[in-house]
Formats: C-alpha cells, sequence, structure tokens
C-alpha cells in the first residue's frame, strides 16, 4: 500500500486489508483497475464527492435494475483482456483469428453494456463508464453474429479465399474419388477395403499375399519389420497430379488468410483510441459495480466530506465488518459505535474486553475506505481528508526489540510527519513499560500532539492509565462497559464447572457489555474491571481472591 | 458391438482416452473413436490433459499421427499450438488464466485438419473445460490422457475410460496383457460397501487427512467411527502412518497412495484386516493386486481397451492374438468382461467366457 498508510502494519490492522479482497470486480479489465486505485487526498474533495454521487447512482441501478444487474454482471464476467492485443495493435503486428476474437469480443460485449446502460439510463450513468460504441468493429469481424459472437476468416472475408478454397475442396474430392479406385483393387487382394492413407501390414509368414502385394502398382512398399512387410496405397498419376495441385491450393490459402489477419489488424489501427477506452470504461464500471455491491452486501453509507481546515471524523452507527462477522458467526449481538472526533486529541477508556480496539480499528478503517472512494461501514459519516493514517497496534511485534522498543521505534513515524494532516490511532502505547514512566511518555506523546503548532493531526488513544485524560486535558470518550445493576456470575455458583475454559465467562461478557462509546469529563475514573474480567475467563479463583485483597491494601493505603 | 457403440451404450458424456505407454495407438483410438461417434450422428468435443510429449515417431522420423476432430466438432487447445490450424476453427471463447503455449482457445471445427491438443493438467480445469465443451454443443467430450498425465482419467474429471495399450509397451503380448491386467484392476476399485464408511472416509478427504475408520463392537449392522490423523499424506510417511492404525478396519488417504504404503499395509505385522481406500484410482500409484483390500471413494467406468498390435521398434503383433490375451488376462484378474478392440483391423474381442475358450 501507498505511504498513505504510515507504520507497518496499518492497513492490516484497521481491516483495509480485508475489507479490499472483498472488492471482487467481476473481469480482469475491472482488476485492473481497482490496481490503479489509490487513496484521495487533501485538496481532491470535489474529486471524491462526484465519485461517491457515481457510487450511490450504481447502487440505486442494484435497487431498481436487479434482472439488468445480473445481465451487465455476465456481461462482465466473459470479459476478454484486450489490453495485449492492444499492444500488438499499436506495435502495428498482425493479429492472429484468437486475438482477433478478443477484439471481437470487446466490440460485441461492450455493445450489450451499452445496451443496458441505454435502457437504464435514469440512473444517471457516469460517461466515464460509459464505452464508446465499437458496432463498426463488431460489424466487420463479426458478420452476421447475432448470438454469442464467434471468428473464423470466414469466405465473405475475401473473394479470392473464397474462390481458392473452393477449388482445393473440388480437388481434394476428386482425390478421393482416384484413391478410392485404388483402394477397390486392393480390397480384392486383402478382403476388406484400407483407408485412403492407412498403412497395410502383411505378416511375413503369409509370404503369398505379400508376394501378391509386392506386384500390385496399386501398392508401395514403405517399410518390412522382423514379423510384417508394410504397403500404402500407391497415388496415381492423376493423383499425384491433383495432390501437388490442392498443395499449391493450400499455400495459396494460407497467404491470403494472412491477407485478411494482416489487413483486418491493420483496419483496427485507426479505432485503437476507441477499443482503449472501451476496454477501461468497462473496467471502471466493473468496478463501480463491484464497489456498489459491497456496499449493499455491508448495509454501508458514504461519507459526507468536510472541506473544513481543522480536522474532524464523526462516526454514527460505525462497525468493522471483519467483527461483526465474527460477532454474528458465533451468534453474538454486534453492537456499533459512535463519536465525534472534533479536537485534536481524544482518549478512549473501558474495561477490558470493551472493544476500545475495535473502536480504533472502526475509526482507521471507516477514514481509509472513505478516502479509498469506497463505502464506509457506518449510518453515517462526515469527515476531512487526510494524508495519512496511522494505527499503533498493540505488540506490534519485531524479531529483536521488546514490545515496549518497537513500540517508540513505530511512532517515529508519525511523529516525524505532525506537520501533515494524519490520523494518527493509538493502542495503550507505553502498556509495556512500568506504569508510571509508561503514563509519562503516552502523556507526552498526546500534549506533542495537541500543540498548536502540531496540531494536523486527529489522535485517538486507548489507556487503562488512570489520569491520562487529566493529564493531557484532552476530550474523554469512554466505553460504557458492564452496566453497574448487572451482576456476574459468581465462582461458586452453578456456572463454575461451565466455566473452567473460560468459555461462559466470555460468553457472559459478550453478552452484557455495552460497547458504545460516551464522552466523559477529563476526570472520569478508568473502569477497574481486570479482576472481574480475569474471573470471568476462568482464573483461578485463589489467585482472584489474592489480586483483589492486594488490589483493596493498595487502595487504601 | 463397435466401440463406439460401447461408448453410446454407458451413455457417458465425457470419456478420458488414455495411453499405457508412447506409440500405443491413443490418438488413433481416438480419432476412430471420434468419427464413429460423428458417423452416428453425435457431436464430439477434444481436449487434452496438458501436452502430449513429441510429435515426431522417434522410429519412422516421421510426424506421429495427429487428432484430426471431424467437422462441426468442439475442440479446446492452446493459443500457442494454433497458428497453422487456427484457420479451420472458428474460435468463440479465449479463456483469460494463461497456461501452457497461451491462453485456452475453444472452437468449433470447420474444416478437419490435423490439431495439436494442449490442455490444463490440473483436475479441476480440464472439468470446467469439458464442461464448456458440452455447453457449447458437444454431445460427449473425448479427453487425451496418459498415465503421466493422469487427471483425465480420474473419475471426478470423466465419466468414462478407455486405456489404450500395445506393442509399443512390450513385444510380448503376454506380458502386455498382463500389465494391461493389472492396470485394469486398479482401475476397477471398488467403493467400501458400507455407506457410512464411504460417508466417514468421505469426511476425512474434505478435511485432507489421513483417517483411520474403526469398527465399533460386533453386531449385525456394524459401526464405525473415524479417527482422524494428524497426517496429510502417506508419501514418505508410510511406516508412521501404519504405526498409528491399531485395529483400524479402514484407512482413509486423501492423496497419493503410494506402492511402498500398500506393500507395507499388506506385510504390517500388527495389521490384520486393514483395507484402504484412496479418492480415486487415479490416486493410487501401483499397478495390480497388492495384497491389501483397496478401495477407492470414487470408481472409475473403464468402458473398453484398445491394442495396438504394431510397435515403433518394428513389432507386429498378431491383432488376433493379441485383443484375446489382453481380453482373458482382464476377464481373469478383475472378473469383469471389458471390450477389447484393434481398431485398425477391427478386431474385437468376443463377450464373455468365449474369449477363455479362445485362449
Amino acid at each position: 500500500m501507498s505511504r498513505f498508510f504510515a507504520g507497518e502494519s496499518t492497513a492490516q490492522s484497521t481491516g483495509f486489508e480485508a475489507a479490499w479482497e472483498e472488492i471482487r470486480p467481476k473481469s480482469s479489465l475491472g482488476r485492473r483497475v481497482k490496481a490503479k486505485e489509490r487513496p484521495r487526498l487533501p485538496g481532491e474533495e470535489a474529486a471524491l464527492k462526484e465519485e461517491f454521487h457515481q457510487l450511490l447512482k450504481a447502487v440505486s441501478f442494484y435497487e431498481k435494475y436487479p434482472e439488468a444487474a445480473s445481465k451487465l454482471e455476465e456481461t462482465l464476467e466473459s470479459l476478454k483482456d484486450p489490453f495485449h492485443v492492444i499492444t500488438l495493435l499499436e506495435d502495428k503486428k498482425t493479429l492472429t483469428p484468437a486475438e482477433l476474437f478478443v477484439v471481437a469480443h470487446l466490440a460485441f460485449s461492450s455493445g450489450k453494456v451499452r445496451a443496458v446502460l441505454r435502457e437504464t439510463k435514469d440512473v444517471g450513468w457516469p460517461g466515464e463508464v460509459t464505452p464508446p460504441s465499437l458496432s463498426s468493429i463488431q460489424k466487420r469481424l463479426l458478420p452476421g453474429t447475432s448470438g454469442q459472437p464467434s471468428f473464423y476468416i470466414g469466405d465473405s472475408f475475401s473473394p479470392e479465399l473464397e474462390k481458392v478454397r473452393a477449388e482445393r475442396k473440388d480437388r481434394e474430392r476428386k482425390w478421393r474419388e482416384e484413391m478410392a479406385k485404388e483402394a477397390l483393387a486392393v480390397e480384392a487382394l486383402l478382403s476388406r477395403r484400407p483407408g485412403l492413407r492407412e498403412e497395410i501390414a502383411i505378416r511375413k509368414t503369409d509370404s503369398e499375399l505379400v508376394r501378391k502385394a509386392r506386384l500390385m502398382p496399386e501398392l508401395a512398399e514403405t517399410r518390412e519389420t522382423l514379423t510384417h512387410v508394410h504397403f500404402r496405397l500407391k497415388a496415381t498419376r492423376e493423383a499425384v497430379r491433383l495432390e501437388r495441385e490442392i498443395n499449391r491450393l493450400r499455400q495459396k490459402e494460407v497467404s491470403l488468410e494472412e491477407e485478411v489477419l494482416s489487413s483486418l489488424s491493420r483496419e483496427l489501427v485507426p479505432n485503437l483510441g476507441d477499443i482503449t477506452r472501451a476496454a477501461w470504461a468497462l473496467g471502471k464500471l466493473d468496478y463501480l459495480l463491484a464497489k456498489a455491491r459491497l456496499y449493499r452486501s455491508w448495509g454501508a453509507s458514504v461519507p459526507e466530506i468536510l472541506d473544513s481546515s481543522a480536522p474532524q471524523v464523526v462516526l454514527t452507527g460505525a462497525f468493522h465488518p471483519g467483527v461483526r462477522k465474527q460477532v454474528r458467526e458465533r451468534g453474538g449481538r454486534y453492537q456499533p459505535i459512535s463519536i465525534e472526533l472534533d479536537s485534536t486529541v481524544a482518549v478512549i477508556t473501558g474495561p477490558n474486553m470493551g472493544g476500545k480496539t475495535v473502536a480504533l480499528a472502526t475509526i482507521g478503517l471507516c477514514v481509509s475506505l472513505a478516502q479509498w472512494a469506497l463505502p464506509v461501514p457506518c449510518e453515517k459519516m462526515s469527515f476531512t481528508l487526510y494524508d495519512f493514517i496511522y494505527f499503533q497496534p498493540q505488540s506490534p511485534g519485531k524479531p529483536g526489540l521488546s514490545s515496549f522498543a518497537a513500540e517508540v521505534v513505530s511512532l517515529k513515524e508519525p511523529l516525524s510527519r505532525s506537520g501533515q494532516k494524519g490520523l494518527v490511532l493509538l493502542d495503550e502505547i507505553g502498556r509495556g513499560t512500568n506504569p508510571s514512566q509508561g503514563l509519562a511518555l503516552y502523556a507526552a506523546v498526546l500534549q506533542y500532539f495537541k500543540e498548536e503548532k502540531n496540531g494536523r493531526c486527529t489522535v485517538v488513544a486507548t489507556t487503562h492509565f488512570h489520569g491520562l485524560p487529566d493529564l493531557t486535558g484532552v476530550s474523554h470518550w469512554q466505553v460504557t462497559g458492564l452496566c453497574p445493576s448487572c451482576k456476574a456470575p459468581v465462582g461458586n455458583g452453578p456456572d463454575a464447572d461451565s466455566s473452567k475454559d473460560g468459555s461462559y465467562g466470555l460468553n457472559w461478557l459478550y453478552d452484557h457489555m455495552d460497547y458504545s462509546l460516551q464522552r466523559v469529563g477529563p476526570d472520569a475514573k478508568t473502569p477497574q474491571d481486570a479482576l472481574l474480567v480475569a474471573r470471568l475467563l476462568g482464573l483461578d479463583k485463589e489467585i482472584i481472591k489474592r489480586a483483589e485483597k492486594i488490589f483493596l491494601n493498595q487502595n487504601v493505603s | 458391438m463397435s466401440l463406439a457403440e460401447v461408448v453410446i451404450a454407458k451413455r457417458v458424456r465425457s470419456l478420458a482416452v488414455v495411453g499405457t505407454a508412447k506409440n500405443v495407438g491413443k490418438t488413433v483410438t481416438m480419432n476412430y473413436l471420434a468419427a464413429e461417434l460423428s458417423a452416428r450422428g453425435l457431436t464430439v468435443g477434444f481436449i487434452s490433459s496438458g501436452r502430449d510429449g513429441e510429435t515426431i515417431d522417434s522410429f519412422t522420423g516421421e510426424p506421429k499421427p495427429s487428432v484430426v476432430p471431424p467437422e462441426g466438432s468442439w475442440v479446446a487447445t492452446a493459443e500457442g499450438v494454433l497458428v497453422d490450424t487456427g484457420a479451420s476453427l472458428e474460435i468463440v471463447d479465449v479463456q483469460e488464466r494463461p497456461g501452457l503455449l497461451g491462453r485456452l482457445v475453444l472452437g468449433r471445427v470447420i474444416e478437419p485438419s490435423p490439431i495439436e491438443l494442449v490442455g490444463p493438467t490440473g483436475a479441476k480445469e480440464l472439468k470446467a473445460v469439458a464442461a464448456s465443451l458440452l455447453l457449447y454443443g458437444a454431445d460427449i467430450v473425448l479427453v487425451d490422457g496418459a498415465l503421466d498425465r493422469i487427471a483425465a482419467a480420474s473419475p471426478l474429471v470423466t465419466e468414462g475410460l478407455i486405456l489404450a495399450t500395445g506393442a509399443s509397451a512390450h513385444d510380448n503380448p503376454r506380458t502386455i496383457a498382463q500389465e494391461t491386467a493389472a492396470l485394469a484392476w486398479t482401475w476397477l476399485r471398488p467403493i467400501p460397501p458400507d455407506p457410512k464408511v464411504v460417508e466417514l472416509a468421505g469426511e476425512a478427504m474434505k478435511k485432507g487427512r489421513v483417517a483411520f475408520l474403526d469398527r465399533g463392537p460386533s453386531g449385525p449392522h456394524p459401526t464405525y467411527s473415524a479417527r482422524v490423523s494428524r497426517y496429510e499424506t502417506v508419501l514418505g510417511m508410510e511406516e508412521q502412518v501404519l504405526a498409528e492404525a491399531g485395529n483400524a478396519a479402514y484407512v482413509a488417504i486423501p492423496g497419493a497412495v503410494t506402492s511402498k504404503f500398500l506393500s507395507l499395509a499388506s506385510s504390517w505385522p500388527e495389521q490384520k484386516g486393514l483395507a484402504v481406500i484412496a479418492r480415486d484410482a487415479a490416486s493410487v500409484f501401483s499397478r495390480g493386486d497388492p495384497g491389501v483390500p483397496l478401495y477407492v471413494l470414487h470408481s472409475a467406468n473403464l468402458l473398453a481397451i484398445t491394442v495396438n498390435p504394431v510397435s515403433y521398434r518394428g513389432i507386429s503383433l498378431d491383432p488376433k492374438q493379441l485383443v484375446m490375451s489382453v481380453h482373458r488376462a482382464v476377464l481373469k484378474t478383475v472378473g469383469t468382461d471389458i471390450p477389447v478392440f484393434d481398431v485398425v483391423s477391427g478386431i474385437r474381442s468376443p463377450k464373455g467366457e468365449s474369449s477363455l475358450a479362445m485362449g
């Protein structure tokens, strides 16, 4: 991916790579267009708005014209990639029949696509996905084709070719008649009529038959093996003459066929512009429809693009498609999130298993998809364009570096780009070192981003460090978490046995966790649910009891 | 009954013609069969599993016979070999994925002319191409195969199989007959009789793991349970796999079943009565009865055997004697009357026991 994704794993950790794989154009032309895609950067707001406008048109096409959509998809699926042929034509090369077929097929498919776009013109198809008419090419290469396209150097391409082929076929017929006379004569000897080009093997032990065969003017001896003598029908003088003529006519035919191929190829050269435009238009249409399919399958939306110079992201009902799929597969309920990132730095706190990392990934995914002009997985989104996105995942893991060291090394990139507009997503920085210095470092990083001279980034940071929002004076969001009135199952209850592997407690957590985010004051307490979560996940009861005691003593002292 | 009549009677829509060695008349068989089927009003399709080696006969130095598809038949072959014959094809599709010698071109034969067939090697691709030719209008698709390009013969690809053998494989009719019978034995392996065994073995194959099927307590209806091993193959792991067999009644093997595995299984000291289940005969790399019960999940449909009595080494065997020897040996080994033909001389084996009497 491009430098738009800062850090080594941003595209993967946000879920962008997986989402990208879900965009599946039907044709190699669509895949070409997809491969050329890149993110839209600040300054390209108007173009991006237009692209989302086009995406909504494609979505409306699927909704309004399902039959036409499946017809169009079928045509796109059958497209042949013509770019190799285009290069050959640019080099003024003569195309083979298979290559001409590819051009003919493109012309045919363009015609079909144009017809569907015409029938559904109220969709308001953008010009760039409408292939130019290649009907003259279609007429030239596919004379008389109505159904599926096919290409053959038929007689209609050259009256001379037609004449030569007819002559050659006539000579071949005469040759067969001539040779059939020979075969008839041999039939009397062998008691069966040999094939005209067949080799006849006679056992040497049948010496009388071999002798007779050798005397027959109709047979020519071809070879002798240990056990057999082999013969073939000998061509008569007339047959030999006909063979020569057939060969001459065949050569002529081949040369005339080459002339047809050459002339057809030459005729295509002036149409190269239209052929290339048609190929790209079909590819763009295919890619646009692939995006629309993803929009529909996710239940996605398109974002509102803000022109404001201050960075801003507002998400309503945002979801992470990969996580939502996993939750649904285990029969759970997925809870979307909403957040307003209207200040430079925001901190998210919440209990363990409260979905903080997923919230970060969701924010990163929505913004990155939006900047690639792709559907966004949320009910509503408004945002400003960024120069880069950085996601510092937990345990970035680098050989030879501790998780803390890897974190520090990785952080250097967004810090060095703080003069640009960046979306910086930090997941529990400093948790791999001693808490007091970890907190200090984290706070310093956030303060750095918050300072006005560096304040071009939107930073979202998750933490368990109590006091980080207060220290940095940034906006504070919190996962709603477990409701205070919910009673967590106790270890000695009927559920104790079933929670040995933690599955009961895990399911309980899934069911009772409120993953929504709410804005709280900077001094709001960081949830202290670690021991509860550990107990729910089936950790030894004795250890939990000890931990609770130690925790209590610490807080009292 | 002619070869074409045998094929028509079995109602197969795809048929692999597999040569047991070079110069055993596979192409002659294909041409003969195609001509016969065409004469009966059927439209034939042609594809090849991979490419059929040299095009020049190493003995005579002359071009080896080529497939000559009849007018109106359907052909799939690589773009790269169509330079000389492209003009006689009406091209209807050029497939996107490049293969051996370029993309695969599908076309209808406008005028019969020799054509080299080059096709995909993978079973899935072959099956898809055969299906395309049937969709375009072929009534039956002939797949050119060889023992070293065996995917064509898998029952997962083709519905029927013809084995082509002959004097090029050996000089001695008896040896040809025995080898062909051994091959036929492998290709006629049955499906396990118990549907539960078939189901469990099928599930193990889907997982891509070797699995042992243990028989439950004896009773009127035996029960089985599967023990899926950690092995994905027995290749190079023969001893380790067998060491874990315990008292299994069957071992289901998803990939290649090696002759070493079969041979070890037949003499494994702790194993009595272990039967082997392969995916299909194409996965069995052993010829003839290995001394251990061998089953397949997908059984092949061996329709006929063709013999070529003439070899490139200058040996011409007596066609009738060769036909009878092969037929007799196959009947004796597998107990099935597989018709044997020499398509050039028109000699064919008689039905059932009469061949034994003549031999």
